[in-house]
């Protein structure tokens, strides 16, 4: 685990980041490790993705067909969403 | 490079190897609008709404999401967005991807071939935009 110093913070940073944490119930330093994780933790490479994704199919018992059948019909709700916003049957 | 909905879709929901996919996520820095997670959230609700997809496989499927390297952008300038909204006759979404990728000089990569064939119509948006297809 390593450390960093971070200087030249805006006050107006540091004071929403104190609100921030107050809110939470968490230490200042405890906010921004969050903060900073949140933003800059480890990404899948190309293989852990299409690894993982083989292996949740795999597991959900969903074939190529499936798949393909699934992504077909979401970009046609991507594009019934965004030529004609939500409808209220999408509302829960 | 900047990424929309419609490229995104293809990466939550691959093929076995889709090439197209592999080239977008072995892109540096790629990133995008705020409404990238909104329209992706809607559709996968829609499916579970559908019984198409499990509450667990939705809640997998939206945790994985944060796990793609794509960071979210601030808002992009809504003046910028309406405008190229109303000029190229496009809907606002996607308006909002290509103001972000015109605001930073970056390039929106989407596959909606109307979208592409939209900000082609005009020099200063046409070098903005290219088609997943053209990776």
């Amino acid at each position: 685990m390593g450390a960093i110093t971070i200087r030249n913070l805006d006050d107006e940073v540091i004071a929403s980041l104190k609100a921030e944490a107050e809110q939470k119930g968490r230490s200042m330093e405890e906010e921004a490790r969050v903060a900073l994780a949140e933003l800059y933790r480890p990404k899948f490479s190309v293989e852990e993705w299409f690894a993982r994704k083989e292996e949740q199919f795999r597991e959900w018992g969903w074939s190529e067909e499936r798949r393909k059948e699934l992504l077909a019909s979401m970009l046609a709700d991507l594009d019934d969403y965004k030529q004609n916003g939500p409808k209220p049957d999408d509302e829960l | 490079m900047i990424v929309d909905a419609s490229v995104l879709a293809r990466v939550v929901m691959p093929s076995q190897f889709d090439p197209k996919v592999a080239a977008v996520l072995a892109r540096p820095g790629l990133r995008a609008p705020p409404n990238l997670r909104i329209e992706i959230g809607h559709v996968l609700t829609k499916k579970l709404r559908a019984r198409q997809i499990s509450r667990a496989q939705l809640e997998t499927i939206w945790r994985d999401i944060d796990g793609l390297p794509i960071r979210i952008m601030p808002p992009p300038s809504w003046a910028l967005a309406m405008s190229l909204c109303v000029d190229l006759n496009i809907v606002f979404n996607d308006a909002c991807y290509l103001a972000a990728a015109v605001q930073h000089e970056d390039l929106l990569v989407t596959a909606d071939d109307r979208l592409v064939a939209a900000a082609r119509s005009r020099s200063d948006t046409s070098p903005r935009v290219l088609s997943i297809a053209e990776l």
